[in-house]
């Protein structure tokens, strides 16, 4: 074509240069943000470690589909994590909060096996306030009831954490002003976000531990199994009802 | 609210123990030795902090480890009472234990990835299948029903030589200065050979990166052949003594800590609340659970409550020892006769005459080897002190000073309060009435043969497994079905398997498993509780 301003290899190539020089920049951006999280937010990133670890010393006793799901959970997390570390600060909120879902769903759908039926030929989507229901769902007194009856008293404040970081994570993927005005306008190490991302995360996986453990306690006879028994003593020891399941010292 | 009082450590997650954390001079020597590089045996008997003393120390270290760079490792060794007896004996369950908590508190401070971990699986693929951990190893030699069979991964387990360099390898290669293994219940007071294996494993564990903390009952004495108390640890008694400046306001402050709301009740009742405090001798589990008895907080209800406690309920806890330990009770009878007829009535016939009150006995060296047992074991349960060792009396004779507690010595009297005002007024550490070397109090305990209390050790978990299926948590059906199966005992329960439970009609996985579960939490109900 005459009158063409520029030779069109020449463009191409510069357009693809442009763009590998943005994407390292980016990669760049994000390998100091992952230094810095790293030395500064060492610990709180391994109190994550360790409940992903306590997460999947449940999630490898429980047989597919719902331990596979249990696994994608963790897989999310992790992804989570690193999106964190590196800067990608909405990313990494809503990747925990699938954590949080697949991993509810799991548990959800381990108990319901028409509803997983119907959820994996895509008839029905898995409703995270339904599956949290304050009467019937997930950790509500009647679930508890059935499943640890001991526990009933104690497991309102994990359903509430697990709302509460839903919730918390559901304002960054719909991008409300509350929360984003704190995040940094491009891929740079930002403090405050990501000692609240590890807090959020250490409080939803803390919410999914103790589900695992309302639901399969029985099932897999966590006082005979030490891996378990670390998981909840680590984790719930404090709470009574809990130290003497485990048949625990108690006053 | 008194129903919220935190009597146990356990109670408090560990981002909450500086809060109610009420300093006193002997606590931060003590605090800073579990910091600190050297070994430390803290000893001290039921209730007095020291979990408590460990989890603070463990929260410092915590606290402070970007600058400093001692990780601190907390565990416990509570249910070594359940660990089976093998060949192996205790040494492999305690390395296993040991190796897998600093394994989780090195992921726990992000210094350690383990491969399992989903962030290595992001780039190592799935590995979704479960590895023998070292906790599945101990978890073997907790399955205390099996008599005589090996342990199926032990060798699995490294020596303690292995687990020390190791440490030493780990320190070096993520810049620790050195790891702080603080041992909560380490050794169990009525299994010797158990603690004389722990110590040994302490002593074997020493080195510049590894600095072992052990928490331990006064009672707990057989340090076996290698170990030597005053060589190889410091031995730090945790005790708050009444007579100090200072400890009334630690008491008060102890508990608003908890419950602020108390201030005004606690300052418009003081001096009945500092009796209350006093008689408490520095144990705040003690003092907690009293104060809890004697709200709303009136002269009367804490007399009530003294009285019921110190008279009653500490006797019946220590004579709960002799049903769990038999081999022991002969002493444990003594010991309870001893005091409730010879000490007390001496100790308060003597307050009400003498202007200087006192609270303490002296006993001669050369008393009896069971004597001197016997009253290891009122340190144990709290309602003696250990004092000074060596120190002379009438006519120069030497012996050991113990501290008889005060709360008992007050529920004497038909007025605690008032008897507590003055003997908390006069009380001199250094008057005590004197127990030479043949005191005719010890007939009766001096042909005990110390033998038998060697053995002693897993007798009650004998005994346990022993009793019949009808102390079973279980429905009536549940035992019927047992019973069908030809099971009697506990022990039969917990040698059988859940496969053969759901051969029986109407017996599936859940009540296969609340079956076994009920034989489980029986047996360490019994021993823990």
């Amino acid at each position: 074509m005459s009158g063409y301003p520029i030779d069109r290899g020449a463009a191409r190539a510069q357009v693809a240069a442009s763009v590998d020089e943005h994407l390292t920049t980016l990669r760049n951006a994000s390998e100091q943000a992952i230094e810095i999280s790293l030395t500064s937010h060492r610990a709180e990133l391994g109190r994550v470690h360790q409940l992903d670890l306590d997460i999947a010393a449940w999630a490898v006793l429980v047989t597919a589909p719902a331990g596979d799901q249990l696994h994608a959970a963790r897989k999310e997390l992790a992804l989570a994590e690193y999106c964190v570390a590196a800067g990608l600060y909405r990313q990494a909120y809503a990747s925990l909060r699938l954590f949080l879902e697949l991993s509810f769903a799991s548990v959800h759908f381990s108990v319901n096996e028409f509803e997983r039926r119907l959820w994996i030929s895509d008839r029905l989507d898995f409703s995270w306030s339904g599956a949290l229901d304050s009467n019937d769902g997930l950790l509500s007194r009647r679930f508890v009831g059935e499943f640890a009856p001991d526990l009933v008293g104690v497991a309102g404040p994990f359903a509430k954490a697990a709302l509460t970081c839903y919730k918390h994570c559901s304002q960054f993927v719909h991008g409300k002003a509350a929360v984003t005005r704190n995040l940094p306008d491009r891929v740079v190490y930002a403090k405050s976000v990501v000692t609240d991302w590890c807090d959020t995360a250490s409080r939803a996986a803390e919410a999914v531990l103790f589900l695992l453990y309302i639901r399969y306690d029985q099932e897999f006879d966590t006082n005979g199994t030490p891996d378990l028994q670390e998981t909840i003593i680590q984790h719930f020891g404090s709470l009574a009802p809990v130290r003497r399941l485990l048949g625990l010292s108690e006053d | 609210m008194s129903d919220e009082f935190f009597f146990r450590t356990e109670d408090l997650r560990l981002d909450e123990v500086l809060e109610y954390f009420v300093e006193t001079a002997s606590d931060r020597k003590t605090i800073d030795a579990l910091k600190g590089r050297s070994a430390v045996i803290l000893r001290g008997s039921r209730g007095v902090g020291k979990s408590f003393l460990l989890r603070v120390a463990e929260a410092e270290m915590k606290r402070d480890f970007d600058k400093a760079r001692v990780l601190p490792v907390y565990v416990t060794f509570a249910r070594a009472g359940l660990i089976r007896q093998t060949e192996a004996g205790f040494l492999p369950w305690m390395v296993a234990k040991v190796s897998s908590a600093i394994t989780r508190a090195a992921t726990g401070y992000g210094l350690h990835l383990p491969a399992g971990s989903a962030l290595a699986l992001l780039t190592a693929g799935s590995g979704q299948g479960r590895k023998e951990s070292l906790e599945q190893i101990e978890g073997r030699f907790e399955e205390f029903w099996r008599k005589g069979e090996e342990v199926g991964g032990a060798d699995r387990v490294p020596d303690p030589e292995v687990l020390r360099e190791a440490v030493e390898d780990f320190c070096e290669e993520l810049k620790l200065r050195r790891v702080a293994l603080l041992v909560d219940e380490a050794a169990h007071v009525f299994i010797p050979e158990q603690q004389r294996q722990f110590f040994t494993l302490m002593r074997d564990l020493r080195s510049p990166s590894l600095s072992v903390k052990a928490a331990v009952y006064p009672g707990a004495t057989a340090y076996g052949e290698s170990f030597q108390p005053s060589h190889d640890a410091v031995i730090h008694d945790v005790e708050r003594p009444v007579t100090v400046d200072g400890y009334a306001g630690a008491m008060r402050e102890i508990v608003l800590r908890q419950d602020p709301s108390l201030e005004k009740a606690v300052r418009q009742y003081g001096e009945v609340f500092d009796v209350l405090a006093f008689s408490a001798m520095g144990n705040p589990r003690i003092l907690l659970k009293t104060l809890a008895r004697s709200l709303p907080l009136n002269r009367s209800r804490v007399q009530d409550a003294i009285r019921e406690y110190y008279r009653e309920e500490i006797w019946a806890e220590h004579s709960t020892l002799a049903e769990r330990y038999p081999g022991h009770r002969p002493l444990i009878d003594w010991g309870r006769s001893f005091l409730e007829g010879d000490v007390l009535p001496m100790i308060h016939a003597r307050n009400q005459r003498d202007t200087e009150a006192s609270s303490a006995i002296w006993v001669h060296r050369d008393a009896p080897q069971v004597v001197r047992e016997a009253l290891r074991l009122l340190c144990y349960s709290g309602i003696l002190q250990e004092g000074v060792s060596g120190i002379r009396a009438t006519r120069s004779e030497v012996g050991t000073r113990y501290l008889v507690n005060l709360g008992c010595n007050l529920a004497q009297d038909a007025e605690p309060i008032s008897y507590g005002v003055r003997v908390r007024q006069t009380l001199g550490v250094r008057r005590m009435q004197e127990f030479g070397a043949n005191h005719p109090a010890y007939r009766g305990v001096e042909d005990v043969s110390l033998e038998t209390l060697q053995a002693d050790g897993n007798v009650a978990l004998q005994a346990r497994l022993q009793a019949p299926i009808s102390s079973l948590d279980l429905t009536y059906f549940q035992k019927e079905k047992l019973r069908q199966l030809g099971l009697q005992t506990i022990g039969d329960v917990l040698g059988s398997t859940e496969a053969k439970f759901k051969t029986l009609h109407y017996v599936g996985e859940v009540r296969a498993r609340q079956m076994r579960n009920a034989a489980i939490t029986a047996v360490i109900e019994y021993l823990s509780g």
